[in-house]
């Protein structure tokens, strides 16, 4: 299965396939946030996407809320990149991940009642209250036919969209689907996370997103969306159609975890990344680099590294590097897909790994994290995309370079 | 390869009726209309007051008072259908868990904003609500209660949920990604999806009638309803008693409005074709359509309009759950299709309420007034969504399995 299309929408840039690579080689996008006060809150740093008005028409500018902005833009860069026409292909799928939805929406309509009683309710915002408005929004937008879902995770809905929207071209549904992921930094989540003690800092320390550092004291809220198109071969061989990468293996399930924790370190079995592998038909020795959820929460940081340690070893330098773009970005639902498009992108077709930008002291020894702007990293051939969240949802998409896994398949 | 058939082996409901399939079932029978004045919330000002609710001494038992009221549905019909499906605590490991949902905890969330914004009390006891507020709440919640591996998934697909989670659980199976799969829906009265149905005139102040010529619109519930699918060959090896097969399903998208179906039903058509073709069931075949049927004006002439498309003029019988127990949002689609997985085993069709003249338009035999009697092999349940979001299921007769009363 191919990814032949890349659109994408975050504080590090808005733009297609082609872009990815020197967005991801950018300084990290986190910054105090502008678009809503965070006076009297532990928590003020964000990464916010900019102005969106360029690629919107003034109709969409008026009356799409923000987070369906921000998907409708995402898929069509996606479309575009692809080199598809709305409405060109026959049976188009579209799968998005969130994890919050239009919960501003869902304010404001309930605000509105309780001003004015029934007659401060609009019809017009209700709607957007359902988590499947931005999906909505996009297939009218994109004349999308086929199965249409909205998947709500937390933390991983951007990769279990693509894990679901891989599952509907593996079950013969569609023969391209576009899947990503979609939230938006909204003011009421945002303070009541950081009531919540989700945010950094949590406890004592600066605030910032240090996945897999001893700093470490929690996560950073960010705000995009970013899809990939996913083809069956034949549907992208037909077209003609350029190919970033071949998605060869996917897998997700769930590690029996406590309630918003993580499991146990008895129950951390990697059995999702081992399927994932194993339906690809690669041996872990063969991944040249990792794509990890890397919250910057410090039970889950040392829970993932558990998990890939299983799986992986911890040797060092020759093992696989690992990366998270949560530094880049901020956490959220486009982030999962972010990384399926680095990989896709800026790893197997440009032979960059975006690094931990200020990694100092890793919680966990044996392990190549990616620290120098991806200088000296091979020459990545398999990538691995991994996600876990509070609860123990497990994803693991394994990205191969599309040329290198045909032409096995074929000498096989 | 040849892809594994899907059989449904458990059953649960936590529906207006109260506890269990049989409430359910009976009430579904009777034809007993449960769609009274809504005491959740206030309703003062609004155009319609009524929807279905769960009785209290279903919804809010002891052992499980400070959850959320979603949850609460959602575990005792989950609970149900896999002792109903007679699994272990090892058998059911593995299992997928999808869950079709809407309003997540939403309704604990409003009662702290509500005071929040009209007293200023922040209570910190009801804020906490904010951690179960998101739809995935109640498939963390079941994954971690039966301690599962396989793939927890949650789905919105507006008033499709239900059934696209049964859909999409069905595709775990075909595909070889789970053995068996506990999927279904469930949706809690929310007051934000009660004001916002007001807001857009779609709701009855009286009990709704679908397929009525005078039909006004549409009646809110609430409830739960899940199914244990499973690999046929596995139920079979564990000893299991199927009660039918999901033969097939079709899942489209309208891509025209979104709150609105397309006028000729054209996505709805497609969803019921797809499910025929995959199942490889010619439309003559299939006798009996769950229908969605909202009782809006717009939902059941589109879906009409649609059944004939597929099916001809005069060829099925249909129902409309809803006019019993309401619109049940995220759950309707899988209560509808433990509905129709019931009207296969006992060979009864329940009937429509409220459906004093039926709407000339529609070219169709609804059921009203007493249950039908009828043999059966395929039946389809239907659903549409707020983006037009369209779900067919459509399910086989198992012959002489389980049931009480196959005709």
């Amino acid at each position: 299965m191919f990814v032949t299309g890349v659109g994408t929408v975050s504080a590090l840039g808005v733009g297609v396939g082609a872009d990815v690579v020197e967005a991801l080689a950018r300084t990290p996008a986190i910054g105090p946030i502008r678009a809503f006060p965070t006076a009297g809150l532990r928590s003020h740093l964000g990464a916010e996407v900019g102005d969106l008005t360029p690629y919107l028409t003034p109709e969409e500018v008026r009356r799409l809320s923000r987070v369906c902005q921000l998907a409708v833009v995402a898929c069509r860069l996606a479309m575009a990149d692809a080199g598809v026409e709305a409405g060109a292909l026959p049976g188009l799928g579209l799968v998005l991940g969130s994890q919050w939805g239009d919960f501003r929406s869902s304010e404001e309509f309930a605000r509105g009642y309780l001003a004015r009683g029934p007659l401060g309710l609009s019809p017009m915002i209700f709607p957007n209250t359902v988590m499947n408005a931005m999906a909505a929004l996009a297939a009218i937008n994109l004349g999308a036919r086929g199965p249409m879902l909205t998947v709500n995770q937390a933390g991983i809905a951007g990769e279990l969209a693509v894990a679901r929207a891989a599952g509907l071209v593996a079950a013969g549904r569609a023969p391209a689907v576009l899947a990503g992921g979609v939230d938006e930094l909204c003011p009421i989540v945002f303070r009541e996370l950081t009531r919540l003690g989700t945010t950094s800092p949590r406890g004592a320390g600066p605030e910032g997103c240090w996945p897999f550092d001893r700093r470490a004291n929690g996560t950073v809220l960010g705000e995009g969306a970013t899809t990939v198109l996913l083809e069956t071969e034949d549907s992208a061989r037909a077209r003609g159609a350029r190919v970033y990468a071949d998605l060869t293996g996917v897998a997700w399930g769930n590690l029996p975890a406590p309630a918003h924790g993580f499991p146990t370190r008895r129950r951390r079995a990697p059995a999702v990344i081992r399927r994932a592998l194993a339906g690809a038909g690669r041996e872990p020795a063969e991944v040249d680099a990792v794509y990890l959820t890397g919250s910057g929460d410090p039970t889950q940081d040392v829970c993932e590294l558990d998990l890939i340690g299983v799986v992986f070893g911890t040797p060092g330098a020759s093992g696989p590097r690992l990366t998270a773009l949560t530094p880049l970005a901020g956490d959220h639902a486009g982030l999962g897909v972010l990384a399926v498009a680095g990989a896709a992108v800026a790893t197997l077709g440009g032979g960059r790994l975006p690094p931990l930008p200020d990694l100092r002291t890793p919680v966990r020894g044996g392990f190549a994290f990616a620290t120098n702007g991806g200088a000296g990293s091979r020459s990545a051939q398999t990538v691995l995309v991994h996600g876990l969240a509070r609860g123990g949802g497990h994803v693991a998409l394994l990205l191969e370079r599309a040329g290198a896994a045909r032409r096995e398949r074929a000498a096989a | 390869m040849t892809r594994p058939r899907v059989v449904v082996t458990g059953v649960g409901v936590t529906s207006p009726y109260g506890l269990g399939q049989e409430a359910f079932w009976a009430g579904l029978v009777a034809g007993r209309c449960v769609i009274g004045p809504v005491t959740l919330f206030e309703t003062d000002g609004f155009r319609s007051r009524i929807a279905a609710e769960v009785p209290p001494d279903v919804a809010i038992r002891r052992a499980s008072r400070r959850r959320p009221r979603g949850d609460r549905l959602a575990i005792a019909a989950a609970d149900e259908a896999i002792t109903d499906a007679g699994l272990t605590r090892a058998e059911l490991a593995p299992a997928g868990i999808v869950v079709g949902g809407i309003g997540g905890g939403m309704l604990e969330v409003e009662t702290w904003y509500w005071r929040l914004q009209r007293e200023g009390v922040d209570d910190p006891a009801r804020r906490t609500a904010l951690r179960t507020v998101l739809p995935t709440a109640h498939a963390e919640l079941l994954a971690r209660r039966y301690q599962t591996t396989g793939p927890k998934e949650t789905v919105v697909l507006a008033c499709s949920s239900g059934s696209a989670a049964i859909g999409l659980a069905a595709d775990l199976i075909e595909t070889g990604v789970t053995p068996i799969a506990l999927a279904g829906g469930v949706d809690a009265l929310t007051r934000i999806c009660f004001m916002g149905f007001n807001a857009l005139k779609l709701l009855d102040p009286e009990p709704c009638r679908p397929f009525s010529r005078d039909r006004r619109g549409m009646s809110l519930g609430e409830g739960a309803g899940f199914v244990v699918l499973e690999d046929a060959a596995r139920a079979a090896a564990r000893g299991a008693r199927p009660y039918v097969e999901l033969a097939g399903y079709g899942l489209t998208t309208d891509a025209h409005h979104m709150t609105a179906p397309h006028p000729d039903g054209e996505g709805s058509a497609r969803a019921m074709v797809e499910a025929l073709e995959r199942a490889g069931v010619p439309a003559a075949a299939v006798g009996h359509v769950n229908a969605h049927g909202t009782g809006t004006v717009q939902n059941d002439q589109a879906e009409a309009l649609a059944i004939r498309k597929v099916f001809g003029p005069e060829s099925v019988l249909l129902t409309a759950n809803k006019s019993l127990i309401g619109h049940t949002m995220a759950a309707a689609g899988a209560l509808e299709a433990v509905s129709t997985v019931l009207t296969l085993v006992h060979g009864v069709v329940p009937p429509t309420a409220n459906l004093r003249e039926p709407d000339p338009e529609i070219p169709f035999e609804c059921v009203a007034g007493a249950a039908r009697r009828v043999r059966l092999e395929y039946a389809m349940s239907n659903s549409l969504g707020f983006g037009g979001q369209n779900l067919s299921l459509l399910f086989r007769r198992i012959p002489d399995r389980r049931g009480t009363g196959a005709a």
